[in-house]
């Protein structure tokens, strides 16, 4: 007769009954009642909250020019192109061409910005991601909400120069959210695939950088849609910013109603693909580790 | 010097008490279970006239065959011996080594100054049959855990290893508690069947060989080490031979076993009478089945579970009365919280080369190694367990992969309640303040604003930064720095908390008032894992040890005998190929490793 060992004789707990299970395929936490998830995802949002404004303070403020550069950036930029295209090339455009420069550029730097960081945004939290169960989708969610904020605090200029070019609110800023939600799905989508790549291939930070230089240029933002042949303007309009730069501009500029279709399909196709994308992400969070 | 007339059952907390001596008359005189009350005279009085214990041994010697190799006690003393060896006189097999000092005075004094070795190599042992070795010595000075007393041949070892505190049989990491600073007698006997440790003539350990052993030299060394200088005293030795088996040479040993453990048993001494049983592989209980079995109705009241406490009595009394107490007490026994099994971590040899763009066409640039292997292990509500082991073994990692932080290859790990692993320097930002780092910190902890907020007073208070605590973090001192962290990390209290590297902080003052803190988190946590490298904590503070080594899992148990394990790799550089602790074998370490420390002492 065998004597059982301790292992034979102690209690075994039942399968489910766990907080974490860690195994080969990945991690199973326990499920929590709704109540309980929607006070977590409360919470969540203030730590985002938090890490936002020690990353703004980290970055801007108590530096040399801080805020203010922040403001200055989209104005030099904006009069940079202005230059180029009114002088160098002598392309006389709208009558307030510059404000249609300037608003290209601020919408666009939110974009070029998150984009240009995503690779290395989940690389800079590493030592803390080695060392806490710290959620990596929100240090991307940070990252992008950090971004978002110094977006927020450039765009005063943009309020600025409109109104003083005498251009206040007007009724077809109610499609302003839904323009800047489709321009969010873009840039979630966007970051979180750019971020979890970033992680593994180091240089794609370069890569990116001449990507969104490119891209730039081959959206609406120094010129209008109007410039684009034809022959080509099929191709052209499958760039989302083909559709978000005009509409910002109809809405800002002109008052005008902006297109809601292509939108409406950017914002959904982009939503889409970025629940996809999380999906993902939390599977391949997984074999982040090796490479942090 | 004096004599303590100590037995088995003494440890180095009761080393003066006077009862063991009456106990072990009374063995001696009644039963001849004990050291003959003529060893125990001779030994007291030894300082007067040492040729006393030269006659006994004679007497021993000559009623068992036992041929006498040397013996320094009835001749000129031991420093004749030594100063011999020296002028080349005496016996030629003698030779001192090492860079440290082997010096004859009264006695034979071994020093070591940082980290110089003194060794004192005999040369002229026969080739098989039953080795006795009798080292009467003192270690009043700090000796570490660095003294060795060795039986060396071509394929084998035995050794004794002496600390302050204790006696260890190094090959099975079976460690005795007892007074070593006093003057005391240490014998040990090799036979083709055991290795036997005696001190003062009482059985301590004995353990079964595989296969006959054969030495050809006595060595008895000092390993110097970084830190305070080391220093052991012989006073006496003698070697013994005899070409077949040798039994009970100081009396009956099986007599002297039953009566110490009816005397642990009538104190309720779970942890000496574990001890008491996994030192000795003879099976001789007697008729105390039922009275083990109580022991381990208290062991189930006690805190956390170790669990080769329940396998070695269940394992040693008889199988139906097993049956029967398991039957009684299955389902009061505790579930785990974590439990680790056949875990298998590896990590790429080079991950930033692993998708560069030559690597990718070579196919190369996926070579990894193994970080952790095959690691099992129970953690149970109330245990406080200590992670050892060299520099870069895989302590730290075996922390994350519970935590849940890096994928692992083979495996499974289960956590049972909410855990939080705290290590050094979690996220801090030198552009913030203190005030802001603690936010941040605990944010990445897991923490809500409002929970930090009801923890910030706390902390600020222990880290004592005052004012600077809304200065920039990286104007701060690393001892600011580590005082804040340490704050910060041991104001929560999870039921299970994994610590790594978080023992050493600040200045003295503040190490002593972390020391504290730790305390009150230990007491608060339900379950506690640290990496350290601080022996002492472990040895105190946990009721169970794992060693790690080479991402292994080298020896799992007691945390004393687990550390004595890790000194076998310090010291000897590597586990003996006949130890019991087979990392591989959960159930196996489980039977044999050592358990039993009393968290109180």
């Amino acid at each position: 007769m065998t004597t059982p060992t301790w292992r034979d004789i102690s209690q075994k707990p039942i399968g489910n009954e766990f907080a974490m299970r860690v195994t080969p395929t990945g991690i199973d936490e326990m499920k929590h009642p709704l109540r309980v998830r929607a006070k977590n995802f409360m919470t969540d949002l203030s730590r985002i909250g938090f890490i936002v404004s020690s990353e703004a303070k980290v970055k801007v403020f108590d530096k040399v020019l801080g805020q203010i550069w922040l403001l200055l950036e989209p104005v030099i930029m904006a009069a940079l192109y202005y230059f180029i295209t009114t002088v160098v090339f002598s392309y006389v455009g709208e009558q307030r061409h510059f404000l249609f420069i300037l608003t290209s550029v601020i919408f666009w730097r939110w974009f070029s910005r998150t984009i240009d960081g995503a690779p290395l945004s989940i690389v800079a939290y590493g030592s803390v991601l080695k060392q806490t169960r710290f959620p990596v989708i929100m240090v991307v969610l940070a990252f992008m909400a950090t971004e978002a904020f110094f977006f927020a605090m450039s765009s005063v200029v943009l309020v600025v120069f409109l109104a003083a070019y005498g251009h206040y609110p007007n009724l077809s800023y109610v499609y302003l959210p839904l323009v800047l939600a489709a321009q969010f799905s873009v840039m979630l989508f966007l970051t979180i695939v750019f971020a979890s790549i970033g992680t593994f291939v180091k240089d794609l930070g370069g890569i990116l950088y001449a990507v969104t230089g490119i891209w730039w240029y081959l959206s609406p933002g120094i010129y209008p849609v109007s410039k684009i042949p034809q022959d080509w303007l099929w191709v052209y309009m499958l760039n989302p910013f083909a559709h978000l730069l005009p509409a910002y501009r109809d809405i800002l500029i002109d008052g005008a109603t902006p297109a809601l279709f292509p939108l409406l399909v950017i914002f959904l196709l982009f939503s889409v693909l970025s629940a996809l994308v999380i999906k993902i992400f939390n599977w391949v969070r997984y074999y982040f580790f090796s490479f942090l | 010097m004096e004599f303590v007339r100590k037995t088995a059952a003494a440890t180095a907390g009761d080393a003066n008490k006077e009862g063991d001596r009456g106990m072990l008359q009374e063995g001696a005189g009644g039963l001849d279970c004990g050291p003959a009350e003529s060893l125990l005279a001779a030994l007291g009085n030894f300082a007067a006239k040492p040729e006393e214990l030269g006659n006994w041994m004679a007497a021993r010697a000559s009623d068992h065959d036992v041929r006498r190799i040397v013996s320094t006690w009835d001749l000129r003393g031991a420093d004749c011996w030594i100063g011999d060896a020296a002028s080349g006189n005496c016996d030629k097999g003698l030779r001192i080594e090492g860079d440290g000092i082997v010096r004859a005075s009264k006695f034979i004094e071994l020093v070591t100054l940082g980290q110089q070795t003194a060794a004192v190599r005999y040369a002229g042992l026969p080739p098989s049959g039953t080795y006795i070795v009798h080292l009467l010595a003192s270690f009043p000075s700090n000796v570490g855990d660095n003294f060795y007393l060795s039986l060396e041949g071509p394929q084998n070892a035995e050794s004794i290893r002496f600390s302050n505190t204790s006696v260890a049989l190094v090959s099975d990491g079976a460690v005795c508690n007892i007074n070593t600073k006093a003057l005391a007698l240490y014998t040990l006997q090799v036979t083709p069947e055991y290795a036997r440790l005696y001190v003062n003539g009482v059985l301590q350990k004995s353990k079964r060989r595989a296969t006959a052993q054969c030495f050809e030299e006595l060595v008895i060394k000092l390993i110097g080490e970084h830190g305070p200088d080391l220093c052991g005293f012989i006073h006496g030795i003698e070697i013994q031979h005899a070409g077949g088996k040798v039994d009970s040479f100081f009396g009956d040993d099986r007599a002297q076993f039953v009566v110490r453990l009816k005397e642990l048993l009538a104190q309720k001494n779970v942890s000496e009478t574990y001890h008491l049983l996994k030192g000795v592989d003879d099976d001789w209980l007697g008729e105390l089945d039922n009275q083990l079995l109580e022991l381990l109705d208290i062991q189930v009241s006690e805190r956390g579970v170790q669990e080769w406490i329940y396998d070695q009595i269940l394992r040693r009394v008889s199988p139906h009365l097993a049956l029967r107490w398991i039957e009684t007490h299955q389902n009061r026994l505790p579930a785990p919280v974590l439990s680790v099994q056949g875990l298998t971590a590896e990590f790429m040899l080079s991950p930033n080369k692993r998708f560069a763009l030559g690597s990718l066409l070579s196919r190369k640039g996926r070579e990894s190694f193994l970080v952790l292997n095959d690691i099992s292990f129970d953690v149970f509500p109330g245990d406080i367990v200590g992670i050892i082991g060299p520099n870069g073994a895989g302590k730290s990692t075996l922390l994350r992969a519970i935590a849940g932080l890096m994928p692992i290859q083979q495996g499974e790990i289960v956590l049972r309640a909410p855990h939080l692993l705290l290590s050094a320097g979690i996220g801090a930002r030198n552009e913030l303040t203190g005030r802001e780092n603690i936010y941040l910190a605990g944010t990445f902890m897991g923490l809500s604003k409002t929970q930090i907020d009801g923890l910030f007073d706390e902390i600020l208070e222990f880290s004592e930064l005052g004012r600077a605590i809304d200065k920039p973090f990286k104007y701060y001192s690393d001892g600011m720095k580590g005082r804040l962290v340490f704050s910060l990390a041991t104001s929560v209290s999870p039921q299970l908390l994994m610590l790594d590297e978080l023992l050493s902080a600040g200045d003295i003052k503040f190490q002593k008032k972390a020391a504290d803190r730790m305390e009150q988190l230990l007491d608060r946590a339900k379950s506690v894992i640290v990496v350290t490298h601080s022996m002492p904590f472990v040895s105190q503070r946990c009721n169970k040890a794992l060693l790690v080594s080479g991402g292994r899992l080298a020896a799992y148990g007691d945390p004393k005998e687990v550390i004595s394990h890790y000194l076998n790799i310090l010291h000897l550089g590597e586990s003996p190929s006949d130890s019991d602790f087979n990392p591989l074998d959960m159930s196996i370490q489980q039977q044999t490793t050592a358990g039993g420390f009393n968290l109180g002492a």
